[in-house]
């Protein structure tokens, strides 16, 4: 491999740039859907669309084995602070490494592996919603516990097992867009304006 | 030897421990609360924010907790739905309060040098620190950045509002995300060409002259913050 094409501080720094746009997006949506039930499990929508520009510009800008796992690192340490739960950890990683080998194959230049890597990568989101599943028995004790019985009826009846699958499937599906709509975006502005 | 003295007026704690102490607050956010022991926690995080001095904000936090308190109060009033989403969010509010003021103390009291030479302690590879530096950097640059960009859109009658929202969202994403993207990506050049003048690139090990360690602070909020841990996971 050639020096170039290794990542260089010049990268971290970009890395940390747009991890920060990233996570921010991320964030802000958080806090404007997070309170009500059946919203809140759509949260990542949104984010996986607006991420889309995002992303498609950072792999752009830094077109190098190892971008997307650390990028995803950083957003997994982020996020196991955040949610003080191992899955915060572990899944953002596993995703990162996945995305990382799909755009890998088109040497991250091939729009249409950049597109199914990112819609790899956008499944991270679905760190905070697990253990609605793995540790079901637990994690409802805990919330009937301090929430009124009501809620916890209501998110368990929100909750089998299907609306993993789904949910994983329409981040997928949000994210396919999202990187069209990256695309177009860099496109009509970015390429113009030199700066990819 | 030249060293940086850290502010010892204030209660200043090591970066490690505002990180450990972050981690443990989620977990015991996490874990959910029994009612008696948030207001533990909220507390905890009142007395270190009094400690540092940080009096305006820490009446700030106390009254968003007197308010949802009270919203949490007069939820029993109101019909049975409108009464439990009322309820659930501000409960909610109420168990991450804890966790935004630990943010927030992190965030203003941690120097970017102090946060450089935890992480390097912590034998973080480079291309961790870097970002992670970076992200600590940026926070406040993409508010007055996005700020500015808001600014700029009202006054040219395309402004943030729910109804530019709602009828076009895309031509309001362009009109935020692309400004908004050109200047980080252009300072983040700029911070670059910086730090690699200052040698950020070169191989050799840094040196610093921050110095950071654990002091008798550090041991006594950590171990209140462990007891508080083990009586929530033991409730």
């Amino acid at each position: 491999m050639e020096k170039r094409d290794k990542l260089q501080v010049k990268d971290f720094i970009t890395v940390g740039i747009f991890t920060t746009i990233y996570f921010i997006v991320f964030m802000v949506i958080q806090m404007f859907m997070g309170g009500i039930p059946i919203v809140f499990l759509l949260m990542p929508l949104p984010t996986a669309l607006i991420g889309g520009i995002i992303y498609m510009l950072y792999l752009a800008k830094v077109p190098k084995r190892g971008a997307i796992l650390l990028m995803s690192t950083i957003l997994a340490l982020l996020l196991g602070m955040m949610l003080g739960v191992w899955t915060g950890f572990v899944i953002p990683i596993v995703c990162g490494l996945l995305a990382e080998l799909v755009t890998g194959i088109g040497k991250y230049r091939s729009f249409k592996w950049n597109l199914l890597g990112y819609s790899i990568f956008s499944c991270w989101m679905i760190c905070g919603y697990l253990p609605y599943w793995l540790m079901r028995d637990l994690w409802f004790e805990k919330t009937a516990a301090y929430y009124e019985g009501a809620y916890v009826e209501a998110l368990k009846a929100l909750t089998p097992l299907w609306v993993l699958f789904a949910m994983i499937l329409a981040i997928m599906v949000v994210a396919f867009f999202g990187t069209l709509l990256g695309k177009k975006i860099l496109k009509k502005h970015f390429v113009k304006a030199g700066i990819v | 030897m030249l060293t940086y003295v850290a502010d010892n007026r204030r209660f200043w704690l090591d970066p490690r421990t505002k990180g450990l102490l972050l981690l443990i607050i989620n977990i015991i956010v996490f874990q959910g609360s029994v009612g008696w022991n948030e207001s533990l926690v909220f507390g905890f995080m009142a007395i270190l924010l009094g400690l540092n001095g940080l009096f305006l904000q820490l009446l700030g936090f106390g009254a968003i907790y007197v308010v949802v308190m009270v919203v949490d109060g007069v939820a029993g009033f109101f019909p049975e739905m409108l009464g439990a989403v009322w309820t659930v969010f501000s409960r909610m509010i109420h168990v991450y309060l804890p966790f935004l003021m630990m943010v927030y103390l992190l965030i203003s009291t941690t120097k970017i040098s102090e946060l450089v030479v935890a992480l390097e302690s912590l034998r973080m590879p480079k291309c961790v620190i870097i970002p992670i530096t970076v992200l600590f950097r940026f926070f406040p640059t993409v508010r007055e950045e996005w700020m500015a960009i808001n600014k700029a859109m009202k006054l040219r009658g395309i402004g943030l509002s729910v109804r530019n929202a709602l009828t076009k969202p895309l031509t309001m994403l362009e009109y935020i995300f692309v400004p908004l993207l050109f200047s980080l990506v252009k300072i983040g050049e700029e911070l670059s060409a910086a730090a690699l003048t200052r040698g950020l690139g070169s191989d050799v090990k840094r040196t610093h002259l921050v110095e950071i360690g654990f002091c008798l602070r550090d041991w006594l909020v950590l171990v209140a913050a462990t007891l508080m841990l083990v009586v929530t996971v033991f409730n």
